[in-house]
């Protein structure tokens, strides 16, 4: 039983004891950083207190798109019942894509699928079979968006109401309206606030906008910093029942985790 | 745990998006929310692009209405023979207790003939300079602690993967801090940042208006540091470099 409001937490640094799911993480190191061993990562779990993370390859991402799921998996197997995995496929490499998603989705620490704007719109031919793959296996998906620029994804998610589609980076760049006005057109478009920058009053307005049913969480760590991510929800001015469904409760239900 | 935020800006400006609180009281009231006492505030109005002798004006007048601002002026060095020179706007920081300057220049701008005088008075007087990465090149960067060794100089509105060129310059410059901003965020930040640097090279500035500090609050709170770097941190290095100011 939580009797603390949730910014106590963040104003003393202490660790949560709440479910919470960070639904937008990653392994390995982009190229102008170097992330932090993986055993780091996962203290910093420890340490603010949050139990679950889905990851993707970071050089998984850049192309090395087979050696990435691999080691996605080989982090989720490591860390069994604490990090999970995303099969991550590209419009960039469509003959990898049905193979690469069986291939994945063999394995149950896999969640979710990882899509990227590398250059092909989400709303492209080449992406239909992962949007009927993900409509059959009923699986989430996290794209990446950035400013607002959805390439596509609004429309594929009119076309497959039955697919929840995680709109990465929502409000990025403080693009907020077409993230909210995409939002509000499909209802199984949701909001991922996983952003390294932290607008003021954009949080509050997306909760009074769509509610808190339609926000996710995640950290990006190792590119960002888990418990700065977690503090823009702590100190958010909205209420601590709609801090812990951005936390947890609504990617809960569309990740099938239980508290 | 005392917070003074050095990132502050005050008063309306050019292109606000209409999310974005902008009126002293609103200000004022997200500082009790996020527990930060005090701050030192810049101008939004010269931010944004505004003239900073009316930004200043604009400043003086908010911080005389609320004691927990400590004003940090800007200026932006004229050529012409009726603009304010440096011994003016030096009095009007004396007469509105400035003890930071702001400054918002440009990569473009020749930096020795533009600023020379304005900050060879500032090492002279010991004002820290605040500057804005947004605008500026590395390499103009680079030029300006080489020049001014002695310059006390507080970079903030860094990305977080710029670590690639800010570690050498910290390395290199002694007389250069950080402030945790963006660049601040990835994990193990302030661990592996305190494994290379004394925490009196970093000061909290949060960018509010534009930006929110609970991220970066709970970001410091939860690395396991100790106690006295967090304090320094939060609140003892900014107010230190003011408390040491001196005309």
């Amino acid at each position: 039983m939580v009797t603390r409001p949730l910014i106590e937490y963040g104003r003393t640094g202490q660790p949560l004891d709440i479910p919470v799911l960070d639904v937008h993480a990653h392994i390995g190191s982009f190229a102008s950083t170097i992330a932090p061993a993986l055993e780091r990562q996962v203290e910093e779990m420890k340490r603010v207190g949050v139990r679950w993370q889905i990851v993707s390859s970071v050089e998984g991402i850049h192309g090395d798109i087979v050696w990435g799921n691999d080691q996605a998996a080989h982090a989720a197997h490591r860390y069994r019942g604490i990090l999970f995995a995303y099969c991550h496929v590209s419009g960039q490499y469509p003959e990898l894509m049905e193979s690469e998603l069986e291939r994945c989705f063999a394995d149950p620490v896999f969640r979710g699928i990882k899509v990227y704007q590398a250059g092909t719109p989400y709303d492209h031919p080449v992406y239909e079979p992962v949007w009927r793959f993900a409509s059959t296996r009923h699986l989430p998906v996290l794209a990446h968006t950035w400013g607002g620029n959805l390439t596509g994804l609004d429309r594929v998610a009119l076309q497959y109401p039955d697919v929840p589609f995680l709109m990465g980076h929502s409000g990025s760049g403080f693009a907020w309206e077409a993230y909210l006005e995409a939002a509000r057109k499909a209802p199984n478009l949701y909001l991922d606030l996983t952003y390294s920058r932290e607008h003021t009053n954009m949080i509050e307005h997306f909760v009074e906008a769509v509610g808190s049913s339609r926000i996710v969480w995640g950290s990006d760590a190792p590119t960002f910093s888990l418990s700065h991510q977690i503090g823009k929800i702590l100190f958010a001015r909205i209420s601590d029942e709609d801090k812990r469904a951005i936390l947890f409760y609504t990617s809960a239900r569309l990740f099938g985790f239980q508290p | 745990m005392e917070i003074c935020d050095a990132f502050f800006g005050v008063g309306a400006w050019f292109r606000r998006d209409r999310l974005l609180p902008w009126r002293t009281e609103e200000l004022v009231a997200l500082m009790d929310h996020f527990g930060i006492g005090s701050a030192v505030a810049h101008s939004n109005f010269t931010a944004g692009g505004g003239n900073a002798w009316h930004g200043n004006a604009i400043l003086a007048e908010i911080v005389l209405r609320t004691p927990r601002l400590t004003p940090a002026f800007s200026y932006t060095p004229f050529p012409h023979r009726d603009s304010p020179r440096v011994d003016d706007l030096l009095t009007a920081m004396r007469q509105a207790n400035s003890r930071m300057l702001f400054l918002f220049p440009h990569s473009a701008y020749p930096i020795r003939t533009v600023y020379g005088e304005l900050l060879e008075a500032c090492v002279a007087h010991r004002i820290p300079v605040g500057l804005n990465r947004e605008n500026l090149t590395p390499a103009w960067i680079e030029e300006l602690l080489r020049t001014w060794p002695d310059l006390r100089v507080l970079l903030v509105g860094c990305a977080y993967q710029e670590e690639i060129w800010v570690y050498p310059l910290l390395r290199r410059f002694e007389h250069l801090r950080l402030c945790v901003g963006h660049y601040f965020i990835p994990p193990d930040a302030p661990l592996r940042f305190l494994d290379e640097f004394p925490a009196r090279r970093l000061v909290f500035g949060s960018g509010l208006p534009f930006f929110s500090p609970g991220g970066l609050i709970a970001h410091l709170m939860y690395a396991p540091i100790a106690q006295a770097d967090r304090e320094a941190i939060f609140s003892g290095n900014i107010l230190q470099w003011m408390e040491e100011v001196r005309w």
